[in-house]
């Protein structure tokens, strides 16, 4: 090992406060007493900071990159106006439908009217995304247009090719909703909303709720809204109170 | 999002490694739930929170990397709002405000404070125009052994070098060539 490759090994330790009491004494004794070694010292603390300096900044750098995809994909949403006022009047005339209907079974047990009013399929965030190709994007296109049948039959076709996503898994559990088959939406939302905390487990967590819903099982449903109720910052807190409060 | 269900360790292994498709996620994931919690219970402009979350998610990744967390008792999310409310504390007493936020119940919230050194100023930029005009294998080297605190056995392997007397070699010279170029510089300024 050569002086310098001595030296630098000792600056590394003593950065990294790895000398004993000893050793930083002769350290810094040494520091004092000559000047070329202090100099050396100097320069090489300096560089070692600045590496750092610089992976953080490019860190921050990255973190930036990955808002700006999310802010370009929400601005996205935000131009298609007509999918909304759609998505928004089909909301109102299932809700105005539900109605009708509790109005006419007029069944103090019947929830139908809460799932109409509740159930809004989760915004398609993934189909903007080059990797979304095949089966999927054929699926999400279905998904979108509210032909969930034809949803259903891309989307598990996708999730057999990539079982371990969790947001094809996801949105085949919605359109499962959507298409009014409440177990097939429970047993395909229940893993997901078992896996690891996470954007699409809080979302399944929800629509579980919808699929208990759906399907009457009220005892269930409480249980669900429940765990949602934990987390104030779940994303579906104010919804699940709001849900627990009309039962 | 995360494919399978992982113990907290192994989320911070994964971030201690830098796995930017994990971070990625993570980012994405807990984004709404921060942004949406900072601006109802602060009051916040909704760009406000979103830098705040980024400085906070970016000083999460910092002391993960660094090693000054190695597990937590709450979840990731309690610890990045965590450190979000520490950073409106200190903001709300830069402006002497008087405003009562409560504690952070996290021990072991360790440094944050890495956007306070952005304002600091260094003499260094002849350091950072070496640095800038690095080119590799140092500048991977250099990044993976003082950022991203890899061993020299794990540079080895990753970099394909043959050992790690190799690697250590290497970055003696390495950062011997930049101490040239700086003395250089130096001498000429």
């Amino acid at each position: 090992m050569t002086d310098d490759e001595k030296d630098i090994e000792l600056i590394e330790a003593y950065l990294k406060g790895e000398l004993s009491d000893a050793a930083v004494q002769e350290f810094e004794f040494r520091r004092k007493t000559d000047a070329s070694f202090d100099s050396g010292v100097n320069d090489y603390l300096s560089i070692m900071k600045e590496i750092r300096t610089a992976g953080q900044q490019s860190f921050i750098g990255k973190v930036k990159e990955w808002e700006n995809e999310v802010a370009t994909q929400e601005k996205e949403k935000k131009v298609i106006p007509m999918r909304r006022f759609l998505s928004l009047a089909a909301t109102v005339l299932m809700i105005v439908v539900g109605g009708v209907y509790w109005i006419v079974k007029s069944g103090p047990s019947s929830h139908s009217g809460l799932f109409d009013e509740y159930f809004k399929p989760y915004e398609d965030v993934i189909s903007e995304r080059s990797s979304v190709t095949g089966s999927l994007h054929t699926g999400m296109n279905y998904y979108n247009q509210g032909n969930y049948k034809e949803a259903i039959r891309h989307l598990k076709e996708a999730s057999e090719q990539d079982p371990g996503n969790l947001s094809i898994r996801c949105y085949l559990g919605i359109a499962f909703l959507g298409a009014h088959q409440m177990k097939e939406a429970k047993d395909t939302l229940l893993p997901v909303a078992q896996s690891t905390p996470g954007l699409y487990q809080e979302t399944a967590e929800w629509y579980l709720a919808m699929a208990y819903l759906g399907a009457n099982d009220i005892a269930s449903l409480k249980r669900q809204l429940n765990t949602i109720r934990k987390h104030q910052d779940h994303l579906y807190f104010s919804s699940a109170v709001s849900l627990s409060e009309s039962l | 999002m995360q494919d399978v269900k992982e113990p907290i360790e192994l989320q911070l292994s994964r971030v201690r490694t830098g796995d930017d498709r994990f971070l990625k996620a993570l980012y994405e994931n807990k984004r709404p739930g921060f942004v949406g919690w900072f601006q109802k219970t602060y009051n916040m402009e909704r760009k406000q929170a979103i830098d705040l979350f980024q400085k906070a998610f970016s000083a999460f990744y910092f002391n993960v990397k660094d090693g000054k967390i190695v597990t937590l008792k709450s979840s990731i999310e309690t610890y990045i709002f965590g450190i979000g409310k520490i950073m409106m504390k200190e903001t709300f007493r830069k402006e002497n405000k008087m405003i009562d936020i409560d504690e952070i119940e996290e021990s072991d919230l360790a440094d944050y404070n890495y956007f306070h050194e952005e304002d600091e100023v260094h003499d260094s930029r002849l350091v950072r125009s070496i640095l800038d005009r690095l080119e590799d294998p140092c500048k991977t080297l250099l990044m993976l052994y003082y950022f991203n605190n890899l061993s020299l056995a794990s540079i080895a392997e990753s970099m394909g070098y043959k050992n790690q007397a190799v690697v250590k070699k290497k970055k003696c010279l390495c950062l011997k060539s930049i101490r040239s170029l700086l003395v250089e510089r130096k001498i000429r300024k």
